[in-house]
């Protein structure tokens, strides 16, 4: 066997068990998933009800509102990571060793658990999401080449959020509570990555700062080419930032992975 | 009832004794809820700068809103939560007969065994937060306001209490339940915001059934609208009846409690 065989009979094992697992915990499971609708039904309520006292906000009417957010439970779901809680839980009581001991980067682990979760979550959340439609009743310019550009944005955006998560998990070998540090950026990504409202809302100054940071492009921006906010030039070329970002923080995660790996031997856990 | 005053003060010194061991815990917790405080405010800044009210509420009473919230949410999480967890483990593994055996009213030590005195901080920066939205409110503050506001949370407090105290008793029947509590926070969120905003069957669920809007929409209403007497009295009267409901339900589930071992 060759070794690109030998990495997908892993994978597969690897999925198939991360998928049994997730079901097993099916309540725990669904309930996390409500959790994560609370979110944008909370900010479609509020800025639907500052769009009808005052006609529209910032030229958004509430057919567009609706469709930014039900857009936004779609991308939560689709790039949303968290493995620097499960990683920074691994170095506390040194079970990374067991894992390191297999001949399989432990990366691979919480790649297989990020992408079962988020299958084994579309069994309800294709209704639920069906309904939102047809209750919210959004205003989304449907085409072909849209829901192209859109599923490129969602998966760069997936893919960013995945290697965002994965250097601040990094930082559990010199800090004990890295995890908490992740959530610190949480509080960001909802102010700047688009999670409160579109970055149209924003005070200028804010939404400065926000197309500098890479949150945007994990929330903000999949939401903004599906609803059409960003025309075709600027959806192809948002796609390349969040491409060059996902890059430049592949090459520090490996880098802080090697000095890390160093660190967590020299202790001798 | 003086005597239950009494046993909860020496439970509060018991917990600042237990938690002074972890008073970086402390520290941290409060620098977290600053830091999403900022957060919150800035999140005000964008609401406002698109809009002079959010359904007919002022910069003002947002505020007082959210300083509620999160004086709602600091004890829940430092009373609430705590006892209910270590309740539910209790009843799991069966130890729970050496509570009840204990010569006070069962019900009541549930419920105020402990106090996660690291979360009391929020609660503390909540009220500091709600006495500034008062303040700054048009008209200046009134005393009058201030009584029926404590007196209204009061009164969500118990409602909230004889909620908690509904979901807790649950677990006599049936033994995994911790998810709920997941489901509670869920709705709690949604507290953030005066619940106007919802549509009306959202607003039905998160006003009353899971009475998170009584207990922060509510008081905090009164800087609005002026809550006086006729409000507050029957308010008062529907939070006697919720815990008289809720400790009967209580009680019906000791009754069924047959403890681990038999």
């Amino acid at each position: 066997m060759n070794a690109v065989s030998r990495l997908f009979a892993s994978y597969r094992a690897l999925f198939v068990a991360r998928w049994n697992e997730m079901l097993q915990y099916r309540a725990s499971v669904f309930i996390w998933t409500l959790w994560s609708l609370a979110g944008p039904v909370i900010h479609l309520s509020v800025w639907g009800a500052i769009a009808e006292a005052n006609g529209s906000v910032a030229g958004w009417g509430r057919g567009e509102i609706a469709a930014y957010f039900v857009v936004q439970s779609i991308v939560y779901h689709f790039t949303g990571a968290w493995q620097a809680y499960e990683f920074g839980y691994l170095i506390r009581t040194g079970t990374l060793s067991v894992r390191l001991l297999k001949p399989f980067d432990p990366s691979h682990h919480f790649v297989a658990s990020n992408v079962a979760f988020k299958a084994v979550n579309l069994i309800w959340l294709v209704p639920i999401w069906a309904g939102m439609f047809l209750y919210y009743r959004p205003a989304l310019p449907l085409s072909v080449g849209r829901v192209a550009l859109f599923a490129a944005a969602l998966a760069a955006g997936a893919l960013l959020m995945f290697l965002w998560a994965q250097v601040f998990s990094m930082f559990a070998f010199w800090v004990v509570r890295a995890d908490a540090l992740f959530e610190l950026t949480e509080a960001l990504g909802y102010l700047f990555g688009g999670g409160l409202a579109p970055l149209a809302f924003l005070p200028p100054l804010l939404s400065q700062i926000a197309m500098y940071l890479p949150l945007y492009y994990m929330i903000g921006f999949p939401i903004d080419v599906a609803v059409g906010v960003a025309t075709v030039e600027a959806s192809l070329l948002g796609i390349a930032v969040s491409l060059a970002w996902s890059c430049a923080l592949f090459a520090l995660y490996r880098v802080l992975w090697r000095a890390g790996l160093k660190r967590f031997g020299a202790v001798g856990a | 009832m003086i005597r239950h005053i009494r046993l909860f003060w020496l439970f509060l010194k018991l917990s600042v004794q237990d938690d002074a061991a972890y008073r970086a815990e402390f520290w941290s917790r409060l620098l977290m809820t600053l830091y999403w405080l900022a957060g919150v405010a800035a999140g005000l800044w964008v609401f406002f700068s698109n809009t002079e009210t959010i359904a007919g509420w002022t910069l003002d009473q947002v505020i007082v809103l959210i300083g509620t919230y999160h004086i709602v949410s600091g004890i829940v999480r430092s009373v609430f939560a705590p006892n209910f967890q270590r309740f539910v483990e209790e009843v799991r593994s069966g130890t729970l007969d050496f509570l009840l055996t204990k010569p006070a009213n069962g019900q009541f030590l549930a419920s105020f065994r402990r106090v996660a005195v690291a979360h009391l901080g929020e609660a503390g920066l909540g009220a500091a937060v709600a006495a500034l939205g008062a303040v700054r409110s048009a008209g200046g503050l009134r005393i009058l306001d201030v009584l029926a506001y404590l007196a209204a949370l009061g009164c969500g407090l118990v409602i909230l209490y004889s909620f908690w105290l509904v979901m807790i008793s649950l677990v006599f029947w049936f033994v995994r339940i911790e998810n709920i509590t997941q489901i509670f926070w869920s709705l709690f969120e949604a507290g953030r915001y005066p619940l106007d905003i919802y549509p009306g069957w959202l607003r039905a669920v998160i006003g009353y059934l899971v009475p998170v809007g009584v207990v922060v929409t509510f008081p905090a209403s009164g800087f609005v609208s002026g809550l006086r007497g006729p409000g507050l009295l029957a308010f008062a009267s529907a939070a006697a009846f919720a815990l008289f409901v809720a400790s009967r339900f209580w009680r019906l589930g000791v009754a069924s409690y047959t403890s681990a071992s038999s």
